[in-house]
């Protein structure tokens, strides 16, 4: 008989010192772990759990302002400056990456309606303001030199409530009572529409698109424009003023238009008859929206004194930011790294916020890395088992946030009930007569 | 295309000169074209040289080519052996294009696992134990061979792997291994308490507990040994120090340790089951299994579930969860006397008085064989490679290929010379391990262990440096035991029964009428016989009922008829309550 028993040489699995590493030896024929989805489970909880443990987004405040914040602007190729109006008139030139004001500058009489930093060159920034004035601002000089004084200023006959540069170009467009595309430096427009009686109180050009451009009226509509054409391309009325816009950097056909009406609806501007999607959350009028760079989130200022991040395709917000002392948020902006939100409100801070809230900032080693994607992926996977959910879903807001949304829930089944009831007592058919969010905001058929 | 002339071309025709743009045809294009023509053909050459230019930029890597041709030949045995279900997947069975294509991908990934997990079989480096016979006329039986016929045949370290402890005075004794084989533990009846690293055979303690012990078990580390003792449990360090002393584990005969839970399973005599959870010191669950003394017990270490045996001939499976248990299943027509189940949860070996080793399939709950054995079974054993050891007497019988069915006499046969109480076999070593009544017999069994470690998960020559990694890691991945299911995959699928199921129960309570309650209190001697106070107490008892089902019948309402919840200002909460 020949026998043979297992004899293993210790050498092959111990060091030989202790200064070696251990030895590791692998089978890669072992059978399958029984326990491996429970473990995996276990640690996407521990991971979600852990997440709401770290997440602290509030990074910084920038204090310097003596009023509140009404416009934040960045740069479209330094991603460190940022640019903010206050109610009193004053620019305020910021450096993100070190906190600190670069500049200040008393840019109006009154309020500044807005800025927007030349797209081509990059080498200056327009304002605007409630004395009805369009300045331009070299940024060297205004940054290194301190200059007080605009490179030139343009005295206007009514007011500008806003500027923006077209893509690619250091044109830009206004608007106000009418809409009008201007060659830098010059004293009167290139061109201008005249849309109506109605002011237009926000524009923004599309930023792939050179041409298009799409703004608000106070009559609550929504305009796309074309400068190579003579009248807007399409025109639409809402049942709330959308307040400001908002182009997705990514989808050059999309926009999102935070309204009067607590909500953010995102457009398609092929299909403009009624909103794509609906983004709810907030208890009180939205006032700004910005989209990310990546165009896969955007981030809403809420009169409600907080601000929402949402993902760009999802009805509900993924995170909500506020603190004890922030006012209601005016402006809102999306840094160039995707990495930070600002938010200037309304008692004078700017304040900066991780776009992620548990994302740990400063230089990472190469196993952190590898364990903040292993986790992210388990959270991914196991997001829909009802305790990860409810980990991942909760979170405290301030008291007024909880009950105003308790409130408008009440108002909102209520009136859904009694809709349905009205259209039982009309003898409509109940699936018939259901109208989804997106189709009751809009007013009218869409004008071509 | 009519105006390019085919055939050669005629002296009197004009030429279009040909610049480096313009991509007509070396010999030109006759003059009479129309500039629409002339176009129509630019774009269609124009089209065909950016074909080609494409093709150009995208030359297929030589190196892949030649790996794509060089793709592994498998033999069909290999297949057969790693194949995980790739042959089963059709795609063409699936009816659109897309799940076609989807399928396609997974079946090519199937197929290249295939390959890899044969790839990664060459790189094995240890080779498995075995007897086989010298030459074909070899008819001589396996089981005729003896120990020290073993050591003779194999090297040296092989050959110190068997050993004997008498220790006539203390037995019968119980033992235990660590999950990486390394550690061994002995505890004999009359107290004697010994742990030694039996490859080296270095002792770490001995001790006399002076007290009646029934079982030995090593939690997550060698560090630490859980005894059951006369009566409480205790756990001891590697040292002999008494750590703790459980006294809820009250008077138990068995002891198992579930390591991914870290949970202390203890079997009582007095047919209680205790899990304790030894990370954090704390009772899991504590139930009465009503079923008489637990002395036969084991757990499936691939879903954590206790599996008990009883002088019924039933055994029953537990989980913490649950106080009923979750199978029973009826093995023996006379008591079981021992249970093993297999590393994967496929197998399970009972033996019992009726003199008959079973294999079970512990997921059909089906008996699969059954093999008669000499009278005086007791504990039985798999190992890693599927043999089965029983004890017998004096005895212990491996036998081999018990599972499949292709079994027919016995493998190996040792004789200890006292009752033999307890056998383990020792993974990763063609070893097992007997307690008995004249101490404890180290027995080669050669292809009883898999050969090949993955010291990623359980390494025999961990460092102490890789053991406290080993130990956190495995802190950090403690299953909750809610977990504990027969099947522990179930957490990936959606359970829909269960609410269904919920919503139906509630729903029947709201159409319940409220019954009228029976109670008739106990007659008490001691107290006085008072008509009022026997009213009394029989009014508080309905009343107590009544309450528990108005509550539930409310809350039932609420659920259905979504009563708006009564706003209650939550107490000031610590900061980490939120994650409860």
């Amino acid at each position: 008989m020949k026998i043979k028993v297992i004899s293993r040489n210790p050498n092959t699995y111990q060091r030989e010192t202790t200064d070696q590493r251990n030895k590791i030896v692998r089978n890669f024929n072992t059978p399958a772990d029984p326990f491996r989805a429970q473990v995996e489970y276990t640690r996407a909880l521990n991971a979600t759990k852990l997440e709401r443990v770290f997440a602290k987004p509030f990074v910084a405040s920038l204090d310097g302002h003596v009023d509140g914040v009404q416009v934040l602007a960045k740069h479209p190729n330094r991603p460190s400056q940022i640019y903010s109006g206050a109610r009193d008139g004053t620019v305020k030139v910021w450096n993100l990456a070190s906190r600190e004001c670069q500049a200040t500058i008393e840019a109006h009489r009154g309020l500044v309606n807005d800025i927007s930093v030349d797209n081509n060159t990059g080498d200056n920034f327009v304002t605007v303001g409630q004395d009805s004035h369009l300045k331009y601002w070299k940024i060297s000089s205004v940054v290194d030199g301190q200059q007080k004084v605009p490179a030139h200023s343009t005295p206007l006959d009514g007011i500008i409530y806003g500027v923006s540069h077209l893509s690619f170009s250091s044109d830009f467009v206004t608007c106000g009572e009418d809409i009008s595309v201007w060659k830098p430096f010059r004293e009167t427009p290139l061109r201008s529409y005249n849309l109506g009686t109605d002011t237009i109180h926000t524009c923004r050009a599309n930023p792939v698109e050179e041409n298009v451009i799409v703004g608000a009226r106070s009559d609550r509509s929504i305009f796309v424009l074309d400068t190579r054409q003579d009248v807007p391309v399409k025109k639409v009325t809402m049942k709330m003023r959308p307040n400001k816009i908002s182009w997705n950097p990514m989808e050059a056909y999309s926009f999102t238009v935070a309204s009067e009406d607590f909500s953010l609806y995102t457009f398609d501007m092929r299909y403009m008859e009624h909103p794509t999607q609906s983004h709810q959350g907030f208890t009180s009028a939205v006032l700004d929206v910005d989209y990310s760079p990546t165009g896969q989130e955007f981030v809403a200022a809420g009169y409600d004194r907080s601000i929402r991040l949402f993902k760009a395709r999802d009805m509900t917000s993924r995170d909500v930011y506020y603190t004890k002392r922030m006012a209601s948020v005016l402006s809102v902006l999306w840094s160039a790294d995707a990495k930070f939100v600002l938010s200037g409100s309304n008692e004078m801070n700017i304040r900066v916020w991780k776009a992620n809230a548990a994302e740990k900032l400063g230089p990472l080693t190469k196993r952190e890395k590898q364990a903040f994607a292993y986790n992210e992926k388990l959270r991914d996977t196991y997001k829909n088992h009802p305790e990860v959910r409810r980990i991942a879903k909760h979170r405290n807001v301030p008291r007024h946030i909880f009950t105003a949304a308790k409130e408008h829930k009440l108002i909102k089944d209520a009136r859904a009930r009694r809709d349905l009831r009205r259209a039982k007592a009309a003898g409509l058919d109940e699936e018939d007569s259901y109208l989804p969010q997106t189709q009751k905001v809009m007013v009218g058929d869409a004008e071509m | 295309m009519a105006p390019i002339k085919k055939g050669k071309p005629d002296g009197g025709v004009k030429k279009i000169s040909v610049t480096s743009t313009d991509l007509t045809p070396a010999r030109g294009v006759e003059e009479k074209m129309s500039w629409k023509e002339y176009k129509k053909m630019k774009k269609q050459t124009s089209n065909g040289i950016q074909k080609k230019s494409l093709k150009m930029k995208r030359p297929v890597p030589v190196a892949d080519e030649a790996r794509e041709k060089k793709q592994v030949k498998l033999t069909k045995q290999q297949k057969e052996r790693h194949d995980t279900g790739a042959d089963a997947i059709d795609p063409s069975a699936m009816r659109s294009k897309l799940q076609q294509e989807k399928m396609k991908i997974t079946k090519e990934k199937f197929e290249r696992r295939i390959e890899a997990t044969a790839k990664a079989e060459k790189r094995l480096v240890e080779n498995a134990g075995f007897v086989v016979p010298d030459d074909e006329d070899d008819n001589s039986l396996s089981y005729s061979i003896r120990q020290k016929d073993i050591v003779e045949a194999v090297d040296m370290a092989a050959a110190s792997k068997h050993f004997d402890l008498k220790l006539p005075n203390f037995g019968p004794y119980h033992i235990d291994y660590t999950d990486n084989g390394r550690h061994l533990v002995i505890g004999g009846r009359k107290g004697h308490l010994a742990s030694i690293d039996w490859q080296t055979k270095h002792l770490h303690f001995e001790q006399n507990v002076m007290e009646k012990v029934s079982d030995v078990k090593f939690l997550h580390t060698e560090n630490f040994i859980a005894v059951a003792q006369k009566n409480y449990t205790y756990v001891y360090d590697n040292l002999g120090t008494e750590l703790h002393c459980l006294k809820t584990m009250y008077d138990t005969a068995r002891l198992e340790f579930l390591s991914r839970h870290f949970l202390l399973v203890g079997s009582s005599r007095n047919s209680f089951l205790n899990y304790i959870d030894v990370s954090v010191g704390k009772q899991v669950a504590s139930f009465a299994t009503k079923s008489g003394t637990l002395d036969v017990m084991c757990q499936n270490p691939a879903n954590a579930i206790i599996h008990t045996g009883h002088t019924n001939g039933t055994v029953s499976l537990w989980s913490p969860n649950s106080k009923e248990p979750l199978v029973k299943i009826l093995t023996h027509l006379s008591s079981v006397k021992g249970i093993a189940v297999d590393d994967q949860g496929n197998y399970m070996a009972t033996t019992g008085l009726d003199r008959k080793c079973r294999i079970w399939d512990v997921r059909m709950f089906r008996q699969l064989h059954a093999y008669s054995l000499p009278f005086g079974v007791a504990d039985v054993s798999i190992s890693q490679k599927l043999d089965v050891a029983c004890a017998v007497g004096n005895h212990v019988q491996v036998f081999r290929g018990m599972h499949n069915g292709t079994c027919k006499e016995p493998y190996l046969v040792h004789n200890c010379g006292g009752v033999v109480t307890d056998l383990k076999f020792v993974p990763w070593e063609d070893v097992l391990g007997i307690g008995h009544a004249n101490g404890f017999t180290s027995m080669l069994v050669p292809g009883a262990g898999d050969p090949n470690v993955d010291t990623l998960r359980s390494n025999p020559y961990e460092t102490k440096s890789q053991r406290k990694e080993r130990e956190i890691k495995q802190l950090l991945d403690k299953l909750q035991p809610e977990l504990i299911t027969l099947n522990p995959d179930d957490i990936n699928k959606v359970n829909e029964g269960l609410l269904e199921l919920e919503e139906e129960e509630r729903k029947k309570i709201l159409y319940i009428r409220p019954m009228a309650v029976q109670y008739t209190p106990r007659h008490k001697m001691r107290s006085k016989k008072s008509g009022w106070k026997m009213e009394a107490r029989k009014n508080i008892i309905k009343d107590q009922i009544r309450l528990e089902r108005n509550l539930e019948k409310h809350s039932a309402e609420d659920h259905f008829f979504e009563k708006p919840e009564e706003q209650v200002q939550p107490k000031k909460k610590h900061i980490l309550d939120r994650l409860k």
